[in-house]
């Protein structure tokens, strides 16, 4: 087994590692914190002549992301990362790529969403684009983003799925900061992840052999079918990650456990839930707690679309209580976004239990400990019968 | 005999006017050892340097005809004038009416004479010892653009549309080693099919109204990766050019994409009704710059999108029209010879629906639009500048806009701004093409 | 846009005719009825003189074929005449009660012949020259030898003695014009000296800067007294002082009237829907001044444009100039626009036993011109004219060379190009 020689590398330069294991045809970016040193660094595999893909200046994201389908349609792999406005602003290509079916992977370093403006740290960017019809993975270290960039080709062009996907991590907690990565050979990538070859890796693409009509206006019933067959494929991602989970195990040694990642949860008294670094300092509590004899349980989103709504519940069955930390909030709701789909997965259980919306982390500030710990505490005492809000706001005054 | 059966195009007697050796009247002694009377006319004016041969143009609605108390003259299937002299009473109404030239009258028996082009075979074109008069067959013509139509015949524009003939033509010059893009707009008809019917043979795209030259750019890096030749062409409106995918547009340009665009300028937003856009003329009116008490149509002169992307790295820019085929037929082969960056054509295309304007216009006001200078054309090749069809002396911009409804509301002084603001322009360009000449490729 | 609709036109003479041609340009299914007072195929009256000079018959002489008009779709009602309108109810009546309903109408219903102001107790019998009718009429009454009077020496006059003095029936001709020229306002004195002299050659006799001042039935004839009390005996009289737009069938329809139909420079009159073209009309001339022009090519453009905007295929008239060409015993006259001196004018001439040429300068461009006996090219002149082109540089030219030069000068406006 290769699971590779261990590098200091922080979250964007774990993630060009990945891009350049992933040999992609072409590169497109622009320039935004906090994704730009993933940038810098390709640009460097460039000038040292290992990346040997097209690199595109393009002037803006929506062009990043449309260079890097038009290489993709043209039987190619292509790599793009953006962050927060970047993301909202390539938004229409973001959902014509997904609607015709254009197997990119793009890395998503969240930040907050202007305004107020800041650069630091939220997954709100990431929940503005949830229901674009991209797959979306939420990574919680360094080495979960290479490896996750490595299985996201893999997800995204399968034939039985066919789909943009999105590896996402936080800004600064994960994309700048280091921490020890194992960095896997060529040759262990190449076996993984096969190289592009010229024709495309039999897909349909666009070229004078086989013309086809990319975007084709579509009216009525093959609308929804479109819309049926874009679902169909999503259901079996999911299904996909579980197995390529099992199948990178075999060939790295590292295994995240596919759509989610329970900690402690099985024999829990009530559930944590969250989605990226949030986790780490969540699995603390629980040991803590644990250790003064409460049953604590936390289960980690690592595939935030499509939802593993079914797993989640699942774990959720015979739970008393379940608390969400979100980085994120949902104005309507006002909740968390990660809350509004736990609870409408626990719309599945039989019995109706207490589910606690926490807000918390945003503009980087620091999820805690003791932050976390109080969030614990408060979703273990409303599943006790204690009366409690149901959103709290951590660490605001 | 003329009511819509004529074809619109027809084989015809083209004239190099005033390309004549001087003192040579071979035609007009051919046309009379042929048909007894001459029918064409050599003008040999020493004075002015000046050596050329005339004849009748065949107009597609004769004022001659009209004129003609005899009925003696009438429009065949053909599209040919023809003069019964049998029934010429030498009135001289036809002569009177005639602006062109085109009645040659015979002061010595005092009868009209015209020609007939000797149905197809002309004597004098047989003569001619150069290359002045010619017999130009219309197949011979399409010759030009030899490829097959891409495009099924079912899949069409509103009839009479300029942007279509625009589409087919050029992918009747660029054949069948291309991807064609487009984008939500009118061409979108043509080229990306409905829902599982496929309209074209090429391999196509509609991308966003923001994103088609960047997808390009990723279709066309790859295609040079694995070492093809195929073309990157896209057909696209200004809306998507000149306003919202301007950034893109601009972009690619920069980074010299070696693709082809070509913009087909309809000024303004057809496909969704009729509202201006950026690159919409002075003065116009449409759904978004009405005229009224208190507006009188757009109140701004159109962007010069072609000189922005002269200006914005482009190698290769020209602006065409569709009533100049070879022209435009030209302009296509030399930028899809040009691998050393964009290329960018802008194609002049009156959407008579949006501009109020009779369905079997869009020709004549392509072709007015270039003689009241109101759209000059011309080439950018490499930053050296060239007109491509000069106009020294400009037609009166009315003969332009009394064709398009969406002017009417203007008055005589408007007019006048919209005249002034065409001489600039093409002064403008004049004065590019003097500072940075063009001395062949 | 696409609902079907029922043009109308009254009037089958040129201005008609053009406005069916014009209306059939674009394929449409609208519906076309032409109706003409007279009961022969439709024809010009321009044929009258060379229809009775016999250089062409009567068969020869149809606008258009009987097939045209089944091509275009076009129902003629022939021998009907419009006598009034109901703009209101979208309808003309006709002379038989009947009423046919438009959507759209044109009015080319032409002119009718002016009467002098002349004594006349005894009813003599005066005829016109400007009905296939009239030719007729004229035919029956001419005789070897008959003496025949004609009141003016306007274009109709002298193209009628024209064709009066080649019939080998030896008919005396006296024209009376109280003028003390010939074509008055169409040549100027020096010309029209000339066309004087060509006639007189011919056995014409001429009664200049004198008026018809009464008619009387003699023995011998018909004397017609002078207004010099001079009197001269002839057999028939036929007035050509002039015509004037057909309009009395209008009044009260609401059509707005002048001297003609008043039409824009589209055609169109006051009335939406109806319009007006040719010899009834009162449009523009091309300097921007009401006004009839009763003469063919302005018929027809102005039929075309008429026909252009009832099918929806905006238009507009660019403005009549005058221009005439007659052949006079095998001599070519030609005058083009305003060929008066002025004192803003100059005028260059150029004249010898063959031929003469005139042209009248303003500025820079050309605004008349006058030949004789010297070819040219008055379309291309009209051009230049029409169109303001400078050309004053090459007035020399110009003149020596009048047919070349016109049409180099032509060509290169209309090309608005540069010609080689
Ligand atoms: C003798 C003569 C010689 C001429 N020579 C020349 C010449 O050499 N060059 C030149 O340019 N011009 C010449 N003209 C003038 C020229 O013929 C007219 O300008 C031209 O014919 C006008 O065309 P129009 O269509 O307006 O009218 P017309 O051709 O006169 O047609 C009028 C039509 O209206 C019909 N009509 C009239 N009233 C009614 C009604 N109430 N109901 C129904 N139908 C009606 C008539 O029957 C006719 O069909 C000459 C005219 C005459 C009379």
């Amino acid at each position: 087994m290769n699971n590779g020689a261990a590098r200091l590398l922080d979250g964007n330069k774990a993630a060009a590692h990945a891009v350049l294991l992933c040999r992609p045809d072409l590169v497109a970016a622009y320039p935004i914190t906090p994704q730009t040193p993933l940038l810098e660094q390709l640009y460097k595999f460039k000038a040292e002549g290992r990346l040997v893909a097209e690199t595109v200046e393009v002037e803006g994201e929506n062009s990043a992301l449309s260079a890097a389908m038009g290489t993709t349609v043209a039987g190619g792999r292509a790599f793009t990362a953006t962050s927060s406005m970047g993301l909202t602003f390539m938004y229409d290509a973001y959902l014509f790529a997904s609607g015709t079916r254009v197997p990119v992977v793009m890395v998503i370093a969240m930040r907050e969403q202007t305004a107020p403006t800041t650069v630091s740290c939220g997954q709100q960017d990431l929940m503005m684009v949830k229901e674009g019809g991209w797959i979306q993975l939420v990574c919680e270290s360094c080495q979960e983003i290479l490896d996750s960039i490595i299985v996201a080709y893999r997800l995204a062009e399968d034939p039985q799925v066919q789909l943009p996907v999105n590896v996402c991590y936080e800004g600064y907690y994960l994309s700048h900061l280091s921490e020890a990565v194992k960095v896997p050979s060529q040759e262990a990538v190449d076996q993984f992840l096969e190289p592009v070859r010229a024709n495309g890796n039999q897909r349909p693409v666009l070229s004078t052999e086989h013309p086809m009509t990319y975007g084709t206006f579509v009216v009525g019933d093959l609308y929804a079918e479109y819309r049926y067959k874009h679902c169909q494929a999503m259901q079996r991602a999911a299904g996909l990650l579980d197995s390529l989970d099992g199948a990178f195990a075999g060939a790295f040694g590292r295994s995240y456990g596919g759509a989610l990642e329970p900690y402690r949860a099985d024999d829990a008294e009530f559930l944590m839930v969250t989605m990226g670094t949030a986790s780490g300092t969540l699995k603390g509590v629980v040991d803590q707690l644990r250790g003064e004899g409460v049953a604590a349980g936390l289960v980690r989103i690592r595939m935030f679309r499509p939802f593993p709504r079914r797993q989640l519940a699942e774990l959720m069955r015979g739970k008393r209580a379940v608390g969400v930390v979100d980085r994120s909030v949902s104005f309507g709701w006002d909740a968390g976004h990660l809350f509004i789909d736990v609870k409408a997965a626990a719309q599945d259980l039989e019995r109706r239990i207490p589910i606690v919306s926490f807000i918390g982390g945003l503009a980087g500030t620091d999820l805690r400990h003791d932050l976390l710990e109080g969030a614990a505490r408060a979703t273990l005492a409303r599943g006790r019968g204690e009366p409690g809000e149901e959103v709290v706001w951590l660490g605001l005054e | 005999m003329s009511l819509q059966t004529v074809p619109v195009v027809r084989d015809t007697l083209a004239i190099d006017f005033g390309a004549c050796p001087p003192g040579c009247s071979e035609c007009v002694k051919a046309c009379e050892q042929h048909r007894s009377v001459a029918r064409i006319a050599t003008l040999h004016l020493p004075e002015v340097s000046f050596h050329g041969a005339i004849t009748c143009l065949q107009c597609s609605e004769p004022a001659c005809r009209d004129a003609c108390p005899t009925g003696a003259i009438s429009r065949d299937d053909a599209g040919v004038a023809r003069l019964d002299r049998g029934r010429c009473v030498g009135c001289g109404a036809c002569a009177i009416a005639c602006e062109w030239g085109g009645i040659s009258f015979d002061f010595g028996t005092i009868r009209a004479a015209k020609c007939d082009t000797c149905d197809g075979d002309p004597a004098c074109a047989r003569a001619c010892p150069t290359d002045v008069l010619r017999w130009v067959e219309s197949r011979r013509l399409f010759e030009r653009f030899s490829h097959p139509d891409p495009f099924t015949k079912g899949a069409s524009l509103c009839p009479g549309c300029a942007g279509e003939l625009g589409f087919r033509l050029a992918f009747r010059v660029i054949g069948d080693d291309a991807v064609v893009f487009v984008g939500p707009g009118c061409a979108c008809a043509l080229a990306n099919g409905l829902g599982a019917e496929a309209t074209t043979r090429l391999p196509s795209a509609m991308a966003l109204m923001t994103n088609i030259p960047s997808l390009m750019t990723g279709v066309a890096r790859r295609l040079r990766q694995t070492g093809k030749r195929t073309r990157c062409v896209a057909f696209v409106g200004d809306g998507a050019t000149a306003d919202v995918g301007f950034q893109p547009l601009s972009g690619a340009a920069e980074r010299g994409e070696p693709i082809v665009y070509i913009c087909y300028d309809n000024e303004g937003y057809m496909n969704t009704g009729v509202q201006r856009s950026g690159t919409t003329s002075h003065g116009a009116r449409t759904m978004t710059s009405p005229a009224g008490p208190r507006l009188k149509g757009k109140g701004q002169p159109a962007k010069e999108v072609p000189l922005m992307m002269a200006f914005n790295g482009a190698a290769y820019v020209a602006t065409a029209n569709i009533a100049y085929p070879e022209d435009f037929e030209a302009k296509l082969r030399r930028a899809l010879d040009v691998e050393d960056g964009l290329s960018y054509l802008h194609l002049y295309s009156p959407c008579y629906v949006g501009w109020e304007s009779p369905m079997d216009s869009v020709l004549q006001i392509s072709r007015r639009a270039v003689e009241t200078r109101m759209f000059p054309m011309w080439e950018a090749d490499h930053g050296k500048f060239r007109i491509t069809h000069p106009v020294d002396q400009a037609r009166p911009i009315e003969e332009f806009t009394s064709l398009i409804g969406r002017f009417r509301h203007l008055g005589h002084d408007d007019l006048k701004m919209l005249a002034e603001e065409a001489q600039a322009r093409y002064r403008r360009i004049e004065a590019l093409c003097q500072a940075m000449p063009f001395n062949g490729r | 846009m696409n609902s079907i609709r029922q043009h109308v036109i009254v009037g089958a003479g040129t201005a008609g005719i053009s406005a069916v041609e014009a209306l059939r340009k674009a394929p449409s299914d609208d519906s076309i009825t032409l109706i003409s007072a007279e009961s022969d195929a439709p024809y010009s009256p321009t044929v009258l003189p060379h229809l009775l000079a016999g250089r062409i018959d009567e068969r020869q002489v149809a606008l258009r074929s009987a097939d045209f008009f089944d091509r275009a779709r076009c129902r003629l009602m022939l021998g009907r005449t419009v006598t009034g309108l109901d703009a209101e109810r979208r309808t003309v009546s006709l002379d038989d009660g009947s009423r046919v309903s438009f959507d759209r109408l044109l009015l080319a219903v032409g002119s009718e012949p002016l009467m002098p102001k002349i004594e006349n107790p005894d009813r003599v019998e005066c005829l016109s020259f400007t009905r296939i009718g009239d030719l007729r009429t004229l035919r029956t009454r001419l005789k070897r030898g008959s003496r025949v009077a004609i009141l003016g020496a306007g274009l109709i006059g002298m193209e009628l003695a024209d064709a009066l003095a080649h019939l080998p029936l030896g008919i005396r001709v006296l024209v009376v014009e109280q003028e003390k020229q010939v074509l008055p306002r169409t040549f100027n004195e020096t010309l029209a000296d000339e066309v004087l002299e060509l006639f007189q050659n011919k056995g014409v006799a001429f009664a200049l800067g004198r008026r018809a001042a009464a008619l009387e039935k003699t023995r011998d004839g018909i004397a017609v007294t002078l207004s010099d009390a001079s009197a001269h005996v002839v057999d028939l009289v036929v007035a050509c002082v002039g015509v004037r737009p057909r309009i009395g069938f209008l009044a009260g329809s609401g059509v707005a009237v002048g001297r003609g139909i008043l039409a824009d420079r589209r055609m169109a009159t006051n009335l939406a829907g109806i319009y007006a073209a040719g010899d009834a009309a009162e449009g523009f001339s091309a300097d921007g001044a009401a006004g009839c022009h009763p003469v063919l090519p302005t018929a027809a453009a102005q039929g075309r444009v008429a026909g252009a905007n009832m099918a929806d295929r905006p238009a507009g008239h660019e403005g009549w100039l005058p221009a005439n060409f007659f052949n006079f015993f095998g001599k070519v006259a030609v005058s083009v626009g305003d060929a008066s001196a002025g004192p803003e004018r100059e005028s260059l001439k150029r004249s010898n036993g063959a031929g003469h040429a005139e042209l009248f300068f303003e500025g820079e461009r050309l605004v008349g011109a006058n030949f004789l006996g010297v070819p040219t090219d008055p379309g291309s002149l009209s051009m230049l004219i029409k169109k303001r082109v400078a050309v004053k540089e090459h007035r020399e030219l110009l003149l020596n060379r009048p047919l070349e030069a016109s049409r180099w000068l032509a060509a290169r406006a209309q090309r608005g190009e540069r010609v080689k």
